[in-house]
């Protein structure tokens, strides 16, 4: 885990502490697009880059931004953002890649923002249901609640690929 | 994996695979010099190794046949047997039934062979094979008899560093199981020694006579500590130990034996033995020797100094390696950087010191690391000794294989597979391409065929070639093969050199062999060679000459983790092309692109070369303004190429490539992407998936628009010479200087055909000019001058070239009398030959009157005897298209008559017998074609008829067929056909008119030389 991710956890950790008390709990990194929150599963976070340059890649699907270079592994970048049907938006500061594990895969997730470390027991989190606007179900494993509000968790396995593919 | 054999398979698999190399390597040499005690010997060794090793993991079976082996070589080896084909034959056996044993295992079965009847095989012929009947000494004699074999054995043990002793076992008189306690002793011994003797041998041991003391002789590196333990074994009461060691005495070399040392004895006994002489040995005054032991140079601690490592662990050291050498040079960039800050000038030189010595070091360390993975070739071509054997047998031709280069060391990915298409080059060879012995022995060639295999590096490349003395490739019959398949059209083939034509031998099914054998002759070997060998991002080349042989050059890169790539830019992106696909790069002007269809090509040089824009590829916008010169980067895949439009040339630069199905998935059109020194990525073009998608339209082409590109002026192409691309090159020197070897090439490989490109890469010293590294900024200037040279000299030579040809030309067109004293023909033939023409081609104009319905005049036959190469220029306007209409001619007479007609006239006389108004036929229609061949067939037959009836003989027109293209396309593909094992024919040349005079068409009537002797002959009774 890099710095990065620490500084968030650190800065994040005492704020959103849920339930404390039992092993049951699901630590999210969360990230904000159009003020919907969304959280991926810490355990398949790799790092959260800075943007680097990115290569893009011909002849494939638009969201695929191209490729970067991880300390020698050129792995792909996937604009969540056009993957989930939004409209794209221009890199700021707070950009970020999120590299996460799928399977024996390493895929960087490009989003606008990486905005905390949350910790969720899981019985606060409800099946994925057709309140989420816009996004494809194949993408949401689950709907976690936290005082008032509502994070969307990612299901990854379909993030990199296109159904056809 | 079902079945297995411990943790020491893998082990004992790879080292059973070496001894059986090793085994039939030897018994090769064996067959060929039985008196050879050193090749005995190492028979015998690997045998024994195999035993141990198959006992060792349980393989008992295949313990007990090994076993068997061995004595049956301890006979040979003891020259109580001699070596008998019969016998080399059962050791064949033995060592497939092995192998067979080792694939099963490998493949995870327990092993299913029953080697019984095979043991009884040895058995029997170890029988016959005895010299003499039981050559037994006297049992447990008390003085080793040495045979020369086995001092010469101690000697060459003893120079090589081991020690040799003489180890007496004395056992307990009582003890039970005598044998089994020698042969425990023995086979303790046999794990830190080589057993030279054993007496009494271990079959005595368990005979009345034995006296209970055994001696063992043998060769070891082990120290006294150890052999002592190897001997004690219960029940044994006394080990006495002496050294032998070698002396020199009058010359000769005399084995001396140190003084006897006790090194246990249970009950001390009394009366030491006092045998201290032998037949040539001296006594031993001296001192008692402490024996032995070398702890260093010795075989034993040798075998552990090497370390067997994983290729994929090499692979990925390779690859971190590569890392460091692009990481690197990242270093140079901020030297760069340190020396436009003004930094004081100390710091700037250590740091540049500094950075210099890690490059070297990272250059080291990756040179060194791909150096482990270079494995010599000699262990692949080594298999093949066996194979030629056999296949010789089963051919029963002579051949023998001549093995060259064995130590060349090549890639171990290169290694691992190049068995295979090796294999189906040899057995061609052995099938095909070798005569039988009566064959050779009518060519005056010698009897025994010989195959080559060599190895080499040039530059860049390993070659591997595969050559044999044999009848060389069948051109005629791969053409006819290659048309009957399909392939390619007659006149496709007329256009294309021998090179392309032999490429034909590896398209699948292929085969131009009219019988199928085991061995060959089903057209899928030579696909699997090249499928193989562009795998491995190598080619194949095919020299051949008809009765001299042929030789197959197969080339690798050097390594294949890093590739020297062209670097292009669109925009700002950065995309690499390997520069083994690279055949040149050009710049041309925009006008010159015309379209097909709607695909942009250029005329390079009288070729159509599709284009591709790399920025339509990768799906952005050129950057190129509309009106400069445009870099072109001509790629070749096979006899494919393209031209692969781009921004920018960036130079030439190494590569480490990295797959992107790792983290993502294959991306159509790109072969990988690779990391650049500044962190940067680049992706690498897939070259072989974009010539096919171009090639798919290009070949939608019609003949007419080819025509018309072609028609139209030749591109003006500027030739571009790639830079080495990046200033923070790290491996400067070295890769500068094979760059500019390999820009040498490609320059000169330009005019040339793709696969001379080989040739050159042999030997490139002699063709290329190797210039000092010169620092970049100076360079620029030079560059140019250098371009403008290059320029000059490629036009000089194609300008000699061009006054050579003419000149060989004009040579053959005056040789008209020795060609008519070569054939045994005189004028006064000829005339009767121009009689006989002119009887046949009235009776054509004849027959074309009557089906035009009009009156068709003539001129007189113009009847020549010509060399082949020279037709076409007799013919005249060989550079119009025409319709050429030929018919072959069998019989007793074989030849081509060909009815040749201008575009305009032929259309003309389409319009007029299918009864359309003048001027409607535009173009070749199916109407059309059967028109002309209807008029040739019936012009044609009046012809033969003519013919048929004069010289009294049986001849016959075959169906015709109709070619739309340049008369020396024409002309060319029927001389290819027709009159290829010729070089002269016969032509007669008649004109056609229509009453006004216009010109219908041309009448050439060609037979074959040979038919020509027929005519000739026939006339003359």
């Amino acid at each position: 885990m890099n710095n990065e991710l620490l500084n968030i956890a650190a800065k994040t950790a005492e704020s959103v502490i849920d339930d404390t008390d039992s092993l049951d709990i699901l630590q999210l990194v969360s990230f904000k697009l159009d003020e919907i929150e969304y959280g991926i599963d810490i355990l398949s976070v790799h790092e959260i880059l800075r943007i680097p340059e990115i290569t893009r890649l011909p002849n494939t699907p638009e969201y695929i931004r191209g490729v970067i270079n991880l300390r020698g592994n050129v792995i792909p970048v996937v604009d969540i953002r056009l993957r989930f049907g939004m409209q794209q938006v221009a890199l700021t500061e707070l950009s970020r890649i999120i590299v996460v594990e799928i399977g024996e895969k390493l895929v960087g997730l490009l989003v606008d923002n990486v905005h905390q470390v949350i910790r969720l027991s899981r019985s606060r989190i409800d099946e994925p249901h057709d309140l989420i606007e816009g996004i494809s179900t194949e993408f949401i494993s689950g709907i976690g609640r936290l005082q008032d509000r509502l994070i969307v968790i990612l299901r990854l396995d379909n993030i990199l690929f296109s159904d056809e593919q | 994996m079902g079945f297995s054999l411990g943790e020491y398979q893998d082990m004992f698999l790879e080292e059973a695979d070496e001894l059986l190399q090793e085994l039939n390597q030897n018994l090769l040499k064996l067959e060929k010099n039985p008196s050879d005690d050193e090749i005995i010997n190492n028979i015998f060794r690997a045998a024994h190794s195999l035993k141990s090793s198959a006992a060792f993991v349980g393989l008992t079976d295949l313990g007990d046949l090994a076993h068997k082996m061995e004595n049956l070589l301890q006979g040979i080896r003891d020259k109580v047997m001699k070596v008998t084909p019969a016998i080399v034959d059962v050791l064949f056996q033995c060592f497939d039934v092995i192998n067979d044993v080792i694939r099963e295992v490998s493949s995870g079965n327990p092993p299913s062979k029953d080697f019984s009847s095979l043991i009884k095989k040895i058995e029997s012929v170890g029988k016959q094979g005895n010299i003499q009947e039981e050559k037994k000494e006297a049992p447990a004699p008390k003085r080793i008899q040495l045979s020369t074999n086995i001092i010469k054995d101690i000697r060459d043990g003893i120079n090589n560093g081991l020690s040799c002793c003489e180890i007496a076992i004395t056992l307990d008189p009582d003890a039970a199981m005598k044998s089994l306690k020698v042969q425990l002793v023995l086979t303790n011994l046999e794990k830190i020694a080589d057993i030279l003797v054993t007496i009494p041998s271990i079959e005595e041991v368990s005979m009345p006579e034995f006296d209970n003391r055994v001696q063992i002789i043998l060769l070891t590196s082990a120290t006294v500590e150890e052999l002592k333990k190897a001997c004690e074994v219960d029940q044994v009461t006394r080990i006495d130990l002496r050294k032998i060691e070698l002396v020199k005495k009058d010359n000769k070399v005399a084995l001396k034996y140190h003084e006897q040392e006790t090194l246990f004895e249970e009950k001390p006994e009394a009366g030491t033995r006092a045998r201290d002489v032998e037949e040539d040995v001296i006594p031993d005054e001296e001192e008692k020797d402490e024996i032995i032991i070398r702890s260093k140079d010795d075989k034993k601690t040798l075998q552990l100094r090497t370390v067997k490592v994983s290729v994929e662990k090499l692979d990925q050291l390779l690859n971190n390696v590569g890392e460091l050498v692009i990481a690197n040079s990242g270093f140079y960039k901020l030297y760069e950087e340190m020396r436009r800050l003004n930094i004081e000038k100390s710091i700037i030189n250590e740091f540049k010191n500094r950075m210099e010595q890690m490059s070297r070091i990272a250059k080291d360390l990756q040179s060194g690391i791909m150096k482990t993975r270079m494995v010599p070739i000699g262990q692949v071509f080594s298999r093949f000794n066996r194979l030629v054997r056999d296949l010789a047998k089963e051919f029963d031709k002579k051949v023998v294989l001549e093995i060259k280069g064995e130590e060349t060391e090549l890639d171990k990915k290169v290694i691992d597979v190049i068995g295979e298409p090796l294999m189906h080059l040899i057995r061609n060879a052995v099938d095909h391409g070798v005569e039988s012995v009566e064959e050779r022995r009518q060519q005056k060639k010698p009897e025994i065929a010989t195959i080559t295999l060599n190895a080499y590096q040039g530059g860049n490349q390993i070659f591997v070639e595969v050559s044999d003395d044999g009848k060389g490739l069948d051109l005629k019959k791969i053409k006819a093969k290659a048309i009957e398949k399909g392939l390619a059209s007659p006149e496709m083939i007329a256009n294309m050199d021998k090179e392309e034509i032999y490429n034909f031998i590896f398209t699948p099914g292929f085969s131009t062999s009219d019988v199928v054998t085991d061995i060959s002759g089903r057209g899928v070997g030579m696909n699997v060679v090249q499928e193989t060998v562009n795998e491995l991002n190598g080619s194949v080349a095919i020299e051949s000459e008809p009765g001299m042989g042929t030789r197959f050059i197969l080339s690798f890169p050097l390594t294949l983790a890093i590739i020297p790539a062209i670097m292009v830019r669109v925009q700002r992106e950065l995309y690499a092309i390997p520069l083994s696909d690279v055949i040149e790069t050009i710049k041309i002007l925009p006008e010159e692109i015309t379209t097909i269809e709607g695909h942009e090509v250029i005329n390079l040089r009288g070729e159509i070369l599709s284009l591709i824009r790399l920025n339509n590829f990768v799906g952005i916008e050129s950057g190129l303004k509309g009106n400069e010169r445009m870099p072109v980067v001509v790629v070749g895949y096979g006899n494919r190429k393209i031209g692969i439009v781009v921004d920018l040339l960036e130079g030439k630069q190494e590569i480490v490539i990295k797959s992107l199905e790792q983290n993502y998935r294959t991306v159509a059109g790109l072969a990988g992407a690779s990391i650049l020194g500044d962190g940067s990525i680049c992706l690498i073009l897939d070259i072989s998936s974009m010539i096919n998608k171009v090639i798919m339209q290009q070949d939608t082409f019609s003949f007419k628009e080819k025509q018309r590109v072609l028609g139209a002026k030749q591109a003006s192409v500027e030739v571009v010479k790639t830079e080495v691309a990046t200033k923070e090159q790290p491996v400067k020197e070295t890769v500068d200087m094979q760059s500019k070897k390999e820009i040498g090439e490609t320059l000169l490989a330009k005019e040339m055909p793709i696969k001379e490109d080989i040739v050159f890469k042999k030997e490139p010293e002699e063709i290329v000019e190797v210039e000092e590294y010169k620092e970049p900024e100076k360079n620029y200037e030079l560059k140019r001058g250098k371009d403008t040279v290059i320029e000059e000299k490629v036009h000089n030579v194609l300008e000699e070239f061009k006054t050579e040809l003419k000149e060989k030309i004009k040579d053959t067109l005056d040789k008209k009398d020795e060609i008519y004293q070569k054939l045994g023909i005189s004028d006064e033939d000829l005339g009767k030959v121009q009689v006989l023409a002119n009887v046949g081609i009235t009776d054509a104009a004849e027959s074309l009157s009557k089906i035009i319905n009009r009156r068709v005049d003539l001129s007189i036959p113009d009847v020549s005897v010509l060399a082949i190469e020279s037709i076409p220029q007799s013919f005249g306007d060989v550079d119009s298209v025409y319709l050429g209409v030929y018919m072959p001619i069998v019989g007793q007479i074989n030849g081509t008559i060909l009815f040749s007609l201008r575009e305009d006239s032929g259309y003309e006389l389409v319009d007029m017998l299918l009864g359309l108004p003048q001027g409607t036929t535009d173009t070749l229609t199916e109407d059309g074609e059967s028109v002309l061949k209807e008029v040739t067939n019936i012009v044609g037959s009046a012809v033969v008829n003519a013919f048929a009836d004069k010289i009294e003989m049986a001849i016959k027109p075959t169906v015709p067929s109709v070619v739309h293209d340049y008369m020396q396309s024409i002309l060319d593909s029927i001389l290819a056909f027709h009159t290829a094992e010729n070089e002269y024919a016969l032509v007669m040349d008649t004109e056609f008119f229509h009453q006004d005079d216009r010109v219908i068409g041309k009448l050439l009537i060609m037979p074959t030389t040979s038919s020509l002797a027929t005519i000739v002959e026939r006339l003359r009774n």
